[in-house]
Formats: structure tokens, sequence, C-alpha cells
């Protein structure tokens, strides 16, 4: 019986939507409708990224919490053996870490981080935990948008101080310290300065809690200058627990000032640190809790970068040694006056450090965070192990390439640029990652027709590219000529390939295209920026000290995309708001951005999406969080940009990076957002968040892999995601989401199997997961089946039912996985299971054929049912007959085994009969005799038949484990056997038959007689199982 | 600009306060009288067989447990059959893929697993007695389902959480963290295909998971209640 699905699905839905078919009121779409579509993080966990925040029990080191920049938080009960994310329905960037050390369940932790680069994320506010991390609960200061450091008073855990240095790119009241004196439920701000100050960072003396320092730092960033310094900026100190301050001025410079570190030493509290930016940043040291200081050191080594590395941290035990984080770590062993780099004995740690936790037991333990994850030193820092399984990398841009398996391509924030394997043998592992190009990475693409050349870019418009085989490097940025003037491209400059051919684009102010792979550029068009010099003075940003790396570029082209419907559309979106199109090529371009309904003006443009059904149709993304403004702007234009409609719902909860057309369904959208992904099912209706295994981690890009119909998905902050097959979501229509139950199709199989060993990556090691090799079955149920039986059975069409499956059913969409394989062949019996039998046992059931199945699924009374087809795997190079011979082979093994499994039973079946016979009274000697003389000969045939000592390394071998041996090797293969296997199989069905001979014979001669010399001494005789009760039994 | 945070952030907390203020014995009350607790006291011996379903394989497995405590569970895998049990005092093993047909002690979490397993009416009745503590941490989303969530600190410092669904009672998902060695462990079990025997309800499916990957599907064809089981069958055999 066949029905074709089509049908059955109709007939599906009118049985369960009732005689109204359609519901008239739309279905609300929550997350729990994408049902068991889950994420599948693949890394890369081998540079890791930013770690922002380290805390760790002073009682016992290797209890500690990783607050990250943007992929939460983690915890680790060894030391960084494993890691566990904790915070992973929360806010995902990290300010600040902190475990109260006299009750090690209490966590508290501040979101946002405090290292206020323009790549930043945001925060939601303080959370804490009393259960170890299982749960949070957000504990106010919603507003603060990032914290610095948190402190708990050492004697009243319901004491809690709170640096908030505040809004990065606005102002804002919600800053400075604050502090809770009933355990976080209501807030009080001790120490405000005003809305352009925030706290940068604080500390309280070990001895005397009410003596509380801290550090203000005025500071401001926008899309195109950042200002560090400001008359705000100060060192306070307090003796009263906050309530009356003074700012420290003697000693320390006079003029302004920026951020400011201070730290009080653990070894005694009377010596106190602070590096204070100034013009002339110093590091400075008291003796005297702050009445008096001395400069110590005004080296680069304290004074770069303040607004990445501001910190000091003084040794635990020893008041003469203190540590510099920074490009670097440093060390001064003289109190403050020399440093030098840490490391010696090797010394390998990722530049760009944040945060220092030292053992106060045994100073010599450490762990250091880093823009390349975190790092364990057990020798003061000389040496360094990496914690290789903390896959918090943050992609800025993500694409793939056609090999199969498939890449997915990106560039990391100050890591560089990468490509990994969607899936590889025994999962997706550090070591499958290819690294290319220098720098910090962004957009990183294969050419469509030779994967092997790879464009790469580090920051600031340097476009390269890479040939993989020789790991060639050549640079093919365009570059400044007189007629164009300064060039100006972005920190994450735009490049795109058009999505018909290799034509490459890149925008600086100008659209540049080649046809040559960057061999030579066409100018497509004029300065289609606003162009407005307030905004290109780069050179001054960073206020106190200069810090111009091009993370400030601005007035650039952000987004290029060639419409794959006609090349001569092309879409332009640019960092100061324009947006523009052009219909010839780059002949004439119109800036359409006034005709966005709702758009503040000289907003971002995050991305631009050219829609693939219809040629004039786009959607884009507008992104405000520079200039204070996290609002959704995501908009649709179907006329070439005239007239757009606004797609944002009250469901979005931030600011949006990326939005994408699926390939098949124009009514499903996906949006890349600050707190995670949504998906619409009906063009920008309503929107919903997609949550399964995937946290609130922004998703700045995302690309669906044509042939395979995976979402890609490039975090910042978790590395790559890859959202396996699709296609179900596109099946979502209103229909389906009123239904009961309906199937759903799925896509043709792909080059899926990644078969074969993969060396296991121990506990210390991320590995992404492979996607499953078994077959779902997908099916969408409106609502849950918790009571009464519901089952899911495969007949093959000749109505043999092949097996059972569990469902284990939920809202939305279900999915039941198949792994077409038959049960393995019954084998003798024996509690020993050597080496050979293991070898069979991997290679498990027969596989079924290709062709057509039926599902039916019983829910209590109801039936539904489904055809459909397994498919062979197109990319194994076996033919048809190759597969079928070695079926044949394989079934022969299979009978063999099932047959020695049927002689095992005859003969146990005698034994049995034999040895309960032992104890009959009547029986006669020559009985007796007889009925042992059988009992010996069995036994020993039994030992010629399979192997009965225990331990599975004696190198024993009968004729069990000879089958089975032979058996498992052939089920390796998918092509045809080899000529040796054929032999062998012929040899062991010899064995085989001649061994059932044997038992044949010896039943034949004495079975009968003992049998009825027993049924007369007043046994139960001999019975014995027949082969259709062996097979019957299956 | 934050607005939506806010109102999120704002949800969440009343969605803590209201689920705080319900009354866990009222819950558990509803739930015993749902399940059918009272049938089940009075029920002497369970056995359930079925299958365990791993990567596709079946298993037959069958599980025997005898008030007050005893428990005997038996998988064939592969023509070998592991057997686990306790029989109130010691809990042991046969396990012929570990090399041995020997009985083997079992112990830690393995034991403790076992151990309550063996206990006929779960850990939740008469919690108090058996040194567990209960809270009711409130509500949260399970697979599509709302779900009270039960805090269940063992006596041996272990914790379950129970997720019982507000609109039926029924346990839904339980999620047990084990600590050995100062590690932590966690697994989940979703539960499903319930069942009525004998006047009292139990889950016929249950999907096991680790790290949040199915290890384990056991679906149960029959159960039988007050089956005559002899107690030498829990205790631990002599080695052969």
């Amino acid at each position: 019986m066949r029905l074709p699905v089509s049908l059955v699905i109709a007939v599906a839905i009118l049985l369960s939507a009732g005689s109204d078919g359609i519901s008239q009121t739309q279905i609300k779409v929550t997350s729990s409708t994408f049902g068991r579509i889950q994420a599948r993080q693949i890394g890369p966990a081998l540079m890791s990224g930013r770690v922002t925040s380290v805390d760790a029990l002073q009682s016992n080191p290797l209890h500690v919490y990783i607050g990250t920049a943007s992929g939460g938080l983690w915890k680790s009960t060894n030391g960084g053996v494993i890691v566990k994310p904790v915070f992973d329905k929360h806010t995902l960037s990290i300010g600040a870490v902190t475990i109260d050390q006299q009750r090690p369940d209490t966590v508290w932790v501040g979101t946002g981080e405090s290292w206020t680069r323009n790549s930043v994320s945001i925060g939601t506010g303080v959370y804490k935990s009393t259960d170890g991390g299982e749960k949070w609960k957000p504990m106010g200061l919603e507003n603060s948008e990032r914290i610095s450091r948190i402190v708990i008073h050492p004697e009243n855990p319901d004491i809690v101080y709170v640096a908030a240095l505040g809004h990065l790119w606005g102002a804002g009241e919600e800053r400075g310290l604050f502090k809770t004196e009933d355990g976080g439920n209501t807030w009080t701000r001790i120490l405000y300065v005003d809305e352009h100050t925030g706290c940068s960072d604080f500390d309280m003396d070990p001895e005397n809690p009410e003596i509380l320092y801290a550090g203000m730092w005025t500071f401001r960033r926008t899309a195109w200058d950042f200002n560090s310094g400001g008359s705000g900026s100060g060192l306070y100190k307090s003796v009263d627990g906050g309530v009356s301050w003074e700012e420290l001025k003697t000693d320390l410079p006079a003029g302004e000032k920026g951020r400011v570190a201070i730290r009080v030493s653990p070894a005694d509290p009377n010596y106190l640190y602070t590096i204070i930016e100034s013009d002339q940043t110093a590091l400075y040291r008291s003796k005297n809790k702050g009445t008096s200081w001395e400069m110590l050191n005004q080296s680069p080594t304290i004074a770069e970068r303040p607004f990445y590395f501001c910190l000091i941290i003084p040794d635990p035990v020893d008041t003469s040694r203190v540590y510099k984080p920074g490009t670097y770590l440093y060390v001064s062993e003289d109190g403050g006056r020399k440093f030098r780099n840490t490391s010696f004995a090797g010394g390998n740690i990722h530049p760009d450090i944040h945060d220092l936790w030292i053992s106060e037991a045994d100073n010599r333990y450490m762990y250091a965070a880093t823009d390349g994850g975190l790092y364990v030193s057990n020798d003061f820092g000389s040496s360094w192990r990496h914690l290789r399984n903390l896959p918090v990398s943050q992609f800025y841009k993500v694409s793939v390439d056609m090999e199969k398996p498939y890449n997915v391509y990106g560039g990391l924030q100050d890591n560089g640029s990468w490509a990994g394997p969607s899936r590889s043998y025994g999962g997706i592992r550090n070591h499958d990652w290819q690294e290319f190009g220098i720098g910090d990475g962004f957009s990183v693409h294969t050419d469509p027709d030779d994967h092997n050349i790879v464009y790469w870019q580090m920051q600031g418009g340097l476009f390269g590219q890479t040939d993989k085989r020789y790991q060639s490097m050549r640079l093919i940025a365009p570059m400044e000529t007189e007629e164009t003037g300064k060039l100006r491209f972005n920190w994450d400059a735009a490049i795109s390939m058009s999505p018909t051919s290799n034509t490459v684009y890149v925008g600086a102010q100008y659209l540049y295209k080649s046809n040559d792979r960057g061999n030579s550029w066409t100018r497509i068009s004029p300065d289609l920026t606003t162009n407005n010099p307030e905004k290109q003075q780069q050179e001054e940003s960073g206020g106190l000290t200069v810090d111009n790396s091009t993370a400030e570029n601005h007035t650039t082209i952000f987004c290029i995309a060639e419409s794959a419907l006609d090349d001569k559309v092309i879409w332009v979106g640019t960092d100061d708001g324009n947006f523009q199109v052009t219909s010839d090529g780059g002949k004439s371009w119109t800036n359409v951005v006034a005709n966005i309904p709702g758009l503040p003006k000289n907003t971002w443009c995050s991305s631009v999406y050219p829609g693939r059904f219809k040629t004039g149709t786009a959607y884009a993304t507008f992104d405000g969080h520079r200039s204070d403004d996290i609002t959704p702007y995501v908009y649709k234009t179907t006329d070439y940009g005239s007239t757009w409609k606004s797609l944002a719902s009250e469901e979005i909860k931030s600011h949006c990076y990326k939005i994408l057309e699926d390939l098949v369904n124009p009514d499903l959208l996906f949006l890349g957002t600050e707190f995670g992904l949504y998906v619409s099912l009906d063009g920008g209706g309503q929107w919903a968040q997609f949550k399964n295994e995937l946290p609130n981690v922004s998703v700045m890009d995302m690309v669906i892999h044509p042939r395979e119909h995976d979402l890609v998905l490039g975090t910042h902050g978790r590395g790559v995601y890859i959202i396996d097959d699709i296609s179900p979501l596109r099946q979502l229509t209103q229909e389906v989401l009123a239904s009961e139950f309906v199937f759903m199709e799925q896509r043709k199989p792909v080059p899926m199997v990644v078969s074969g060993p993969g060396w296991p990556a121990k506990d210390d090691e991320f590995t992404g997961r492979n996607p499953s090799m078994a077959i779902p079955i997908t099916f969408y149920m409106k609502k849950r089946q918790l009571i009464g039986k519901m089952t899911m059975e495969i007949f093959d069409m000749d109505n043999n039912l092949i097996t059972e499956l569990p469902v284990v059913s939920r809202k939305g969409i279900n999915q039941v996985l198949w792994a077409p394989v038959q049960k393995p062949p019954r084998a003798p019996l024996s509690e020993a299971v050597p080496f050979q039998m293991r070898i069979a046992m991997m290679g498990g059931g027969m596989a079924y054929p290709s062709g057509d199945y039926r599902v039916k699924v019983t829910r209590k009374e109801e039936v539904f049912e489904k055809v459909f087809t397994l498919y062979d795997n197109p990319d194994e190079p076996y033919s048809a007959e190759d597969r079928m011979a070695r079926r044949t082979l394989q079934q022969k093994g299979f009978d063999l085994m099932e047959g020695l499994a049927y002689l095992d039973r005859r003969i146990n079946d005698v034994r049995r009969g034999l040895s309960e016979a032992d104890n009959l009274p009547g029986l006669t000697t020559a009985m007796q005799k007889k009925k042992t003389a059988l009992q010996s000969s069995l036994d020993e045939i039994r030992e010629r038949l399979l192997v009965t000592n225990y331990g599975d390394l004696r190198g024993d071998a009968r004729l069990r484990e000879d089958v089975g041996f032979l058996y498992g090797t052939i089920s390796f293969y998918e092509g045809r056997p080899t000529q040796v296997q054929y032999d062998r199989m012929d040899l062991l069905e010899t064995r085989v038959r001649t061994m059932e001979k044997e038992v044949d014979k010896l039943l034949e001669d004495s079975l009968k007689s003992i049998h009825k010399g027993l049924l007369k001494s007043g046994g139960d005789g001999i019975t014995i199982t027949s082969r259709e009760d062996f097979d019957a039994e299956k | 600009m934050k607005k939506n945070i806010f109102i999120s952030i704002i949800v969440a907390f009343v969605a803590i306060s209201v689920s705080s203020a319900q009354d866990l014995d009222k819950i558990l009350d509803k739930h015993f009288e749902t399940i059918g607790q009272k049938k089940l006291l009075k029920v002497k011996t369970i056995q359930a067989t079925g299958k365990a379903v791993m990567m596709g394989m079946d298993s037959p497995f069958k599980m025997i447990s005898k008030r007050p405590n005893k428990i005997r569970v038996t998988v064939e895998f592969q023509g070998a059959q592991i057997i686990q049990a306790y029989d109130g005092e010691t809990a042991w093993m046969i396990n012929p893929m570990m090399g041995s047909a020997d009985p083997i002690d079992v112990t830690g979490p393995e034991a403790d697993g076992l151990i309550e397993s063996g206990d006929l009416d779960g850990q939740l009745w008469n919690y108090k007695e058996k040194g567990h503590q209960l809270e009711l941490e409130g509500t949260e989303e399970v697979d599509g389902s709302e779900a009270y969530v039960l805090k269940l600190t063992k006596k041996n410092g272990n914790i379950d959480y129970y997720y019982m669904e507000t609109e039926s009672y029924l346990i839904l998902k339980l999620k047990s963290k084990t600590m050995m060695n100062g590690s932590e462990t966690e697994a989940e079990g979703l539960f499903s295909n319930y069942q009525d025997v004998n006047g009292y309800i139990m889950a016929f499916t249950i999907e096991q998971k680790y790290g949040g990957q199915t290890a384990m599907t056991i679906m149960m064809d029959e159960v039988k209640t007050n089956v005559e089981v002899d107690d030498s069958i829990f205790s631990k055999p002599a080695n052969n």
C-alpha cells in the first residue's frame, strides 16, 4: 500500500482541524513551535574568545567561574578540565562575576562587559544565584548596561557593592557605585558624579570593610569616535561604608583624568595600587591607605589602551609582587617600579589580558582571562595551559562552500579568519579548523569556481586572498588613486560575492567590483556615504590616550548585496545610514533611506538581503546601538526602495544585525539580533525566538546552505551553530500550525555520513556534534500527547513490520530518529564476549535497502500514515551492483550466525533435558551410560562452537567467533567484499554445515532411544525447539 | 529604548513570585491523586518488560521491583545479559561486556540510582521521612508545556528537579544532578505515554538524555503488578 504524501497530509489536516479546516484566528507562533529542530554548535574552541572576568574559590581554586565578553558564564569544578555554561537563559555579555567566598553556592554576576571596545555587547543588570549557578534571579540595575566589578561584604552577604560603568554610547544615570544591604532587593547609588561617568573599578579594605575605594571614569563612544577622560574621572575613598566620599588628590595628577584602576593589596591593606589615565598615565602606590602616593611607573606597559587594559592586580601574598594585565601579562617584583613579561618557560599565552585571579593558598596558581580564552598557570605565569573547551569564539561574518561535507568560513575578533567542516570524523574537533590570513578576522569567502581560493580580510579593509593548498597570502585590497583620494574602509569592511558568478564586490566609501578575483577593481559608484567630515577624525579618537586602530572608521560602506535575479541590481547600506540601490549595475544610484518610515537619521545599516523571488524586493536591518538606541529596525521593500514596511514586532528584544529570507518559502524569515535568533513564518508579521540549544547569543550573520538546507549561524560569542535541515520550518503554514497531527517532508539525504573512526576528544577539549546519521521522521503536533499510548511503526512496502520506535512527543515539530538497520543476527549465547564478537557487534545489523517504507503513527484511536523514501548515500562510490554483492554476502554471514545460534539452541535443549534427568530414579545403567556419552559429545562439540571462557583478551576463537568476525568486517564496508572474504565465507559455511551434520548424526544415533528411556523412567524426555519456533521468537 | 528588555525582566519576576505562592502540598496532593498513588501503595511487586533503544538498537529489558526496596533489572545486549540488582542491602551487577560474568558490587551514584529505583512509591512520596527536602521553585516551560519546578534535595545531597505539567500534574521531565568527587554530572529523563496499570498511571516511555543528547529510550510493553517474586533473585549470587 502506498499513499500519496500530499493526500495523507490533507486527510490528517481535515481529521484534526474539524469541519472549518482552517482556523479563523492566526495561530500564535512561539519558541516551542519549532519543537525538536535544534541548533548544534560546531565550535571552534581552538582559539576560544574574549574572557572578561574570572573568579574562583580561595578554599578550592579548582572551583571556578569564567565570565566571557559575549559567550556567557561558564563553571568548572575541576579547574577547567570540564566546563559548562550556566547562564545561557540570560544575557551572555559578562562584566563581572563574584563568588561569595564564605557561601560558595552564592554567586553574583554583573552583565555587560566593561572593556569598552567598539564591538562590545551590552548587559541587562545584575543577577544572583544561591544554588551554585543552577538558577539565576535578576536583581535589578537593568539599565546599567555594563558592570566592572562586584564585591561582597566579607561578614554580611546581604551587603554587596556593584560598580556600574553605565551606557557606553549615551548618557545615563544608572551608573556609579551601588550598594545593597538586603541581598539585592533594593539598591542605593552611593557614589555618582554625572551621567557621563561610571565606576571603572572598586575595592574594599579586607580588614575593614567600611573602607572603600572607587575609580570613576568619564567616557563615551560613538560610531566614529571614542573619548576617554573628562572632568568626572577620579579616585575616591570612603571610610564609612560609602556614606561619604573624599576624592584622593594628594600626589595624584591634577588635570584631566581618564579610566582609573584601584586595588588594595590583600597581603597588606595599607598598600594600594592605582593606575590613573591622564596625559601621563602612571601607576601609583600608597603605603598608608591612600593618604599619600608615590608614582612608580609611567611606561607604555602601564599606559597602554586604558579602555581595554586599565587594571592592576596585587599579589595576595607578597606586597612587592604586582601584576599588570595588558597586551601581555606583566609582573613587577619590586612593588611596581619595574615590570617584565611573566612568561619565560614557554609562556605562550594569547595577548590581551583582561582579568587575573591568583590563589591565596598558592600564589603560583592563577587564571588569566584573555582575548583568546582562559589560561591556567601554576608557576607565577611563566607557562600556561589553555582551556581548549571554551567555544566562545566571536564571529563577525559567516559563509559556506559547496564541498562535501561543506565548510563554514568566518572571521573572529582578535582571532583571525577560519574554516571548519560542518561534520567530521568523530565530531568536529579543534584540529579540524584551519586559519587563513592575519589580524582580526571578519568576512571570509571562497571563490564559487575554486574553493581553494579564499578571500579574507583584516581590520580596516585590508582584503587578502589565500590559496588553501599553499597558505599563500596576497593583498588584493583596492588602493587610493589621485582621483579617489583617501579610501575609507570600515573596521569590518564590506565584501560580497555575487550569488550567481565569481564577481567580488568590496566597499570603501565607493563600491568596487572585480571580475578577476581581486587582481583589478572597477569603481562602480560615487561616494555612497554622507561623507560627513566631522565623522572622519579618527586620528584624534581615544580621548586622553589616542587609539586609532581603524575601529572607529566611519562614513563607509557596510553592506553590499547583488540581486540573485538580476546582477545589475545592487543594494548598498552604509554605516552612517545611507541606503543606496542601482538597477543598472552602478551607472546610477538612488539613496532611498528617506523612504524608510520610523528610521532615525544616520542609523547604521547592518544588513541587506535582496529577495530571491521578485526583483525589486529587499530586506534590510538597521542597528542604532552605537547611538544608544537598541530598537529593532527591520524593513522590507518590494519596489526598489520607494516604499518600505516595518517588519519589527514587540517580540524582538534588541537591535538587529542580519535578516535572511528563506530560499524556498518567502514567508520564512530569519533575524539575527543581539539577543538571539528570531524566526517569522509569515513574512515578518510575527516573530518568535528560536531557542533550541541556541542561547541568547549575538547572531551577527547567517546563511542558508543551498544544497543541504541548513541554516548556518555566525555568532559573536559562541562560534558557529548549524540548524540542520530547515525544511520542516518551511512547511509551518497556518493550516499546519492549526493541526493536531501532520507529517512533514524533509530533505533528501545529503552527503551526511561521516563514518570511520575519529580519535575521540578527551574531557578537556571541545567537540562539535555531527548531525545524527539516523533518519528523522518529522511531524507537527499542536499539543503534546502525554496520556495514552502513542506509537510509531515502520513497515516495508509488503506490510512487514520492521520496527517500533519510541515517541516522546512535544508541542510543535517532533522528530523520531530511525536508524534503518535490521536487528543483528542472533548468536549462540555465552557469557563470554571475545574480541571477534565485539567486531561482529560493531558491524551491527544489516542496513535496510534504499526504497520506500511506510510509517504509521497510532495515537490512541487515531492512525496517521505516510510513505517515505530511504536513499543510498549519493556520494559514496559504490555501484548498486557492488552494494548488492555486499548485501548478499552479508546476508550469508547473517544466516550462518543464526544457523549457529539454532544449532547451539538444539544442543542446549538436549543438554538441559539430559541434565534434568540426572536424578531420575528409574534410569537404567545402560541408559545412564548412553546419556553420559551423548552429554560429553555435545559438550565437546559446543567447545568447538563457541568460546565460553570469560574475558575478551584470551585470544580464543571458535566457529561462532570466526563467523562473527567475518560478518563484522563485511559490514564495515558498503562496497563489494574482497575475494578473501568470499573464500573465507565458503570455508566457514562448510565448517558450519559439517558441524550441523555432526550434531544431526549424533542426535539421530542416540537421541530417540534416550528420549524413550527417559520417558519410561518417569522423566519429561527431551524437547528440541523447532526451527519454526526459533525463527518465530524474533 | 530598552523598554522591551525591562518588560521581559518584569514578567520573569512576576512569574516567579506568582508561582512561589502556590502551595507545594496542594500540588503534590494533586499529583498523587492524578497518578493513583493510593493504588500504588497497595502494590507489592511491579514487573515491567520492554525494550531499551540505544542508537537504533533494541535491547530487551525486564525490571522487577518488590517492596520494601528490592529491584532487579536485566538487559539483553547482543547475546549477553547484563544484570543490576539491589536486595535491600547490597547493590550488585553482572556485566559480561566488562569482561567477567562474576557479580560485582555497585557503589557510588550508580548504586544510589538503583536503590532509588527500588522505591516503588517514588522519591516525592513521603519525601520528608526519606530525609529529603522539597521546594517549589516556580514554573518553567518544558517543550511547550508549562511545568512546576520541584527541587528535591536528597538525603545524600544530590539534587533532582521534577518538572510537573501544570495542566495534568504529571511529571514531564526529571533532571538529576549528581556530585561525585566534587564534580557534577547531569542527566535528564523525559516521560511520556502515561498509561493505566490497574488504576495507577505510569509513563511507558522514558527518554534518557546526557548533555542534551538522547542516550537511550526505554519503551515498556507490559507492566504487571503483584506478580509472585522470590526474594532470592535480588541477592548477589556467588562467583562462578
